[in-house]
């Protein structure tokens, strides 16, 4: 069981789908245990408990039978939706809220969270204004900052940028995401 | 680090969803189309008729049913154990000792076991008292050929993560080093309750 860094790497960024995994086993074996079980009522000659299997078929090649279309079409676009559903999770990559920064010894994972606390500080130094006043989210390649500057303060938003595009930096943030800085109009009264 | 199959994993949504969207895609047309309902119904019956000449062909004589209906039942089970095993290995892969090795030395031949604590001890005296991380976790994750360290460390809120993070990984470099082991190493800096309710500050 050879793995090189960059798998780990990618195990850590990406989603295993291990959820919709056991929740998808669960289902068929739910459905695989109730035909079992029909099939062994019929090989031992007892009533059925819903139907016998070729009461099934009956009823699955002669649909639309006596169903209403409307529910028949509800219960066919549920499955349709549900097997979408499936699909997406299975073809995407399923990136989680994490980023990677380069890291010679080892590798080196970072919640979103953390990066986006430390760049949050970054911003208030930058600004000079006090904590609650910067707010950052860091989602995928892109850094949102909302700033309210203090009233009569005004904030030179190059700067902030540049200090923030300096952290992502410092911290070898790899890919880089890009930095969207949104500067209140209105100011705050400041701490 | 988890030996999670995720390949498998992938393949196997992929395919459930397939065969759900195809069923609820037939259903749901006819539902709403007549054509297509008698279509279907044709191809339904077709199928049934090939499938009843089958079973009367698989019925051994002086018997009531075909033996085909042992050989579902037997893939049945097959599924649901193959489901079970499906959901065992999920998530799989965490190990006990970080080292355990036979030393046939000729005087005094025995094993060494490292556990997981011992190199959580070392890795927190090569890191020293730092002020910016509220916890440390290690877990031992076995990886051919030499085990894996995953490293969860919560620093608190605000701290610059590369250069702790770079910091960690020394440590743990130095640590791995004491102990004679390599392997690989993964540091994971997270948001925790403790982190998060933590001052972002503290005077040591």
């Amino acid at each position: 069981m050879q793995e090189q860094p960059g798998g780990i790497r990618e195990r850590e960024l990406t989603s295993g789908r291990s959820p919709a995994a056991i929740a998808a086993a669960a289902l068929v074996i739910l459905v695989c245990l109730y035909a079992l079980f029909e099939a062994a009522l019929k090989a031992l000659g007892q009533e059925p408990l819903v139907a016998t299997p070729e009461t099934w078929w009956l009823w699955i090649s002669t649909l639309p039978g006596s169903l209403p279309p409307a529910g028949l079409a509800a219960i066919g676009l549920a499955s349709a939706l549900f097997g979408l559903l499936l699909l997406v999770h299975g073809l995407r990559r399923g990136r989680r809220a994490r980023h990677a920064l380069a890291c010679e010894d080892a590798i080196l994972i970072v919640d979103d969270q953390v990066l986006a606390a430390s760049l949050a500080r970054r911003a208030r130094a930058e600004a000079g204004v006090g904590p609650g006043q910067v707010l950052v989210t860091v989602n995928g390649e892109r850094v949102e900052v909302q700033l309210s500057p203090t009233s009569g303060t005004p904030v030179n938003p190059a700067a902030v940028v540049a200090g923030l595009e300096d952290e992502l930096r410092l911290n070898l943030v790899e890919p880089a995401p890009r930095v969207y800085l949104r500067v209140a109009e209105r100011g705050v009264v400041g701490q | 680090m988890n030996r999670t199959p995720r390949l498998l994993n992938r393949m196997v949504l992929s395919l459930l969803g397939l065969l759900l969207l195809a069923g609820g895609l037939n259903t749901l047309l006819v539902a709403i189309s007549e054509g297509y309902a008698r279509g279907w119904r044709n191809v339904a019956s077709g199928l049934g008729a090939w499938f009843d000449a089958m079973l009367a062909e698989t019925t051994l004589p002086g018997q009531k049913d075909s033996w085909l209906w042992i050989v579902v039942a037997a893939l049945l089970i097959c599924a649901i154990l193959l489901m079970l095993w499906w959901i065992a290995v999920q998530g799989r892969g965490r190990g006990g000792d970080y080292l355990s090795t036979y030393i046939p030395d000729e005087s005094m031949p025995g094993r060494v076991e490292i556990s997981q604590s011992t190199v959580e001890q070392a890795l927190r005296h090569f890191l020293g008292r730092r002020g910016d991380v509220v916890s440390i976790n290690v877990s031992v994750w076995e990886l051919g050929p030499e085990a894996g360290l995953r490293i969860k460390v919560q620093p608190r809120k605000g701290t610059a993560p590369g250069a702790l993070g770079r910091d960690v990984a020394t440590a743990a470099r130095l640590a791995q080093a004491a102990l004679g082991v390599g392997g690989p190493v993964l540091i994971y800096l997270v948001v925790g309750t403790r982190s998060r309710f933590a001052r972002s500050e503290r005077v040591l």
